[in-house]
């Protein structure tokens, strides 16, 4: 019976980190007040008219 | 822009006051894969890889000739018209400073929460109407309507939910018409439950009231 709560409490602990670790490894998601960017260009323009605002167009490479 | 830059609180103010696109032909974006690009995508841009790409490639022939120099922000007209452009990277406060001059040259616009608000009701609406829920529906636009509804800025976007309102109002007044037949034929019981639902459901629309005023004047029946 010892043994049997022994291994129960020893998984739930490993789940726990394990669930943990994959937290750690993942990108925080996105705030709901950051930027926000259009899905595409239409898009972008077809807001922009409504809104009546600039669009801020953004070229950019990661390397 | 360097997406380190984006999380800066007077970045993201200023974001508010234009459209943003964010264009990378790129879809390996994390040299260390600690996560997948879908999911780095995700966190930093809200969006996939496919949609930036494709960003990419809608908009880098109606704006370079040749090659792209990387980072290059560009300020447009709504219409897609070019303001302005800086190459090569810059702090947070000088996209800021571009954005203020772009937005300044457009003239007054809506700021991007009231908008998503106003949009969202519209949404509510539809959602609403779908689901067969003509009060919810009708509630969602005049919460639009009373939040947004003065600001000037935000006339498009008014302009939808009055239509919408005013859709909802003439289907209201045709019930009621039908209704008003319906008395004058004798079924007066059928009437005032079809003008009790109007009451109820289109409340604060004139054919709400016009539901009252002929409830009103239903004859008594035995």
């Amino acid at each position: 019976m010892k043994s049997t709560l022994v291994t129960v409490l020893f998984l739930a602990a490993a789940a726990s980190a394990v669930q943990a670790g994959d937290k750690k490894d993942k990108p925080a998601q996105i705030p709901a007040d950051y930027m926000h960017f259009a899905h595409s260009w239409e898009a972008a323009k077809a807001e922009a008219k409504e809104r009546n605002v600039p669009i801020q167009i953004s070229f950019h490479k990661d390397g | 822009m360097d997406v380190s830059v984006y999380p800066n609180k007077d970045m993201i103010a200023a974001s508010k006051t234009c459209v943003n696109i964010f264009c990378n032909d790129e879809t390996e974006h994390e040299p260390k894969k600690k996560y997948g690009n879908e999911e780095w995508c995700s966190a930093n841009y809200g969006q996939v890889c496919d949609e930036h790409v494709k960003n990419h490639r809608e908009t880098s022939s109606l704006f370079f000739k040749d090659s792209i120099p990387n980072p290059t922000s560009i300020l447009c007209m709504p219409d897609g018209t070019e303001i302005k452009r800086k190459v090569g990277g810059m702090a947070g406060k000088e996209l800021v400073d571009l954005m203020k001059e772009a937005t300044a040259k457009v003239g007054p616009g809506l700021g991007q929460d009231e908008y998503l608000f106003g949009k969202g009701r519209l949404k509510a609406c539809e959602d609403a109407v779908k689901a067969g829920k003509t009060k919810d529906a009708i509630e969602a636009l005049n919460a639009g309507n009373k939040t947004i509804g003065k600001n000037p800025a935000a006339k498009t976007v008014v302009d939808q939910i009055k239509a919408k309102l005013e859709e909802f109002n003439k289907a209201g007044m045709e019930i009621v018409e039908k209704a008003k037949e319906d008395v004058a034929a004798g079924k007066v019981e059928e009437a005032k439950k079809t003008l009790l639902e109007v009451s109820r459901n289109y409340k604060t629309l004139e054919c709400a009231k016009a539901a009252d005023k002929e409830i009103a004047a239903l004859p008594k029946t035995k």
